[in-house]
């Protein structure tokens, strides 16, 4: 016999809300939560309110709750890319490192990648992306053009990747194609990482650029109407 | 400052409900009069970004069994929120009475 009221939300559900909510909203953000579970258990069923839990879950996972930001702050939930294209870096970031869990660290063996373990890398990728992502948020109304931030983001997501990609393909079980274009495939990845780095090199610009003639880019959250404020 | 468009709706509700709107009790009433469903998520945001602006000001209330214990808070609109608001519905006003009568009437065959 179950001893969960089905009347109350999964304790999986709250503890995720709790730390995806700054402290000083936690409580606040998780009585909603609790009423609206019980509401919907009463008017639909404990299995329908379990499912609608899931979206009013992600809801809550924007940076204006999790950090409490002061206004202006982003409107949109950071899963939102349109409006806010930083997120994109995280869930990337996240990519890169459940990808790279999955191949066991001797699999890379002694390669290298700019002069740094391919082991080490697994871990340098997903943090750069991260470190980019944080940097996004706070600087987003001081960068020079959203579209500029747009290419970097997409450029340097697609590149980091790729770059996991193949090192993962061919540090796990590399096919015979890829052992025979060994060189190849090394151009590819230095092609690769040159594209990286001329992407960073546009987010710096974009941010001198800011910072010497202003912000042009829209701040989150005063975009195209709709569940902006 | 510019108002979006549901922040316009949730300061709608925030004073209707006058001093009785908190959370769940906003996203209901939406729901109820514009049949408009909304994330407790994107409530909240709006919640605190208009408080930032000064349109509401906020303050704990009763705690009860259905919130787990957990105080509401409760929103009030200020003057400057009812300002905000008139000065919208005056802007919408001007661009409804804007709109050109020619065509306006017109079907397609």
């Amino acid at each position: 016999m179950s001893l969960h009221d089905p009347l109350q939300p999964p304790a999986w559900a709250v503890s995720i809300l709790r730390a995806a909510c700054h402290p000083d909203l936690r409580d606040e953000i998780e009585g909603d939560f609790r009423e609206q579970y019980q509401a919907d258990a009463q008017r639909y069923g404990p299995a329908a309110a379990r499912q609608r839990c899931v979206p009013q879950l992600l809801s809550v996972v924007r940076p204006a709750l999790m950090f409490n930001l002061s206004y202006p702050y982003p409107m949109r939930s950071v899963l939102y890319f349109g409006e806010t294209p930083y997120g994109v870096l995280f869930v990337s970031a996240a990519a890169v490192l459940l990808a790279m869990a999955a191949v066991p660290a001797a699999a890379f063996g002694e390669s290298v990648m700019l002069g740094l373990p391919m082991s080490a890398m697994a871990w340098v990728m997903p943090a750069l992306l991260t470190v980019l992502g944080i940097l996004y948020m706070r600087m987003r109304t001081r960068l020079y053009a959203a579209a500029i931030s747009r290419i970097h983001i997409g450029v340097t997501a697609a590149a980091v990747l790729l770059l996991a990609g193949v090192a993962g393909v061919a540090a796990a079980e590399p096919p015979a194609s890829f052992r025979e274009q060994h060189e190849q495939v090394g151009s590819v990845m230095q092609l690769l990482v040159l594209v990286l780095v001329l992407a960073q090199l546009l987010y710096a610009a974009n941010v001198l650029l800011g910072l010497r003639r202003g912000g042009k880019a829209p701040a989150p959250g005063n975009g195209p109407a709709g569940a902006q404020g | 400052m510019q108002m979006g468009a549901f922040e316009e709706l949730v300061l709608y509700i925030v004073a209707i409900l006058d001093g009785k709107a908190y959370g769940i009790g906003i996203i209901g009433e939406l729901e109820r009069r514009t049949g408009r469903p909304a994330a407790i998520g994107a409530v909240q945001t709006v919640l605190k970004r208009m408080e930032g602006k000064g349109w509401v000001t906020s303050a704990f209330g009763e705690a009860t069994q259905a919130r787990g214990g957990k105080a509401k808070r409760y929103y009030t609109i200020t003057a400057q929120g009812r300002h905000a608001l008139a000065l919208n519905r005056e802007l919408r006003e001007r661009l409804w009475h804007a709109i050109p009568t020619t065509g306006w009437n017109y079907e397609p065959a």
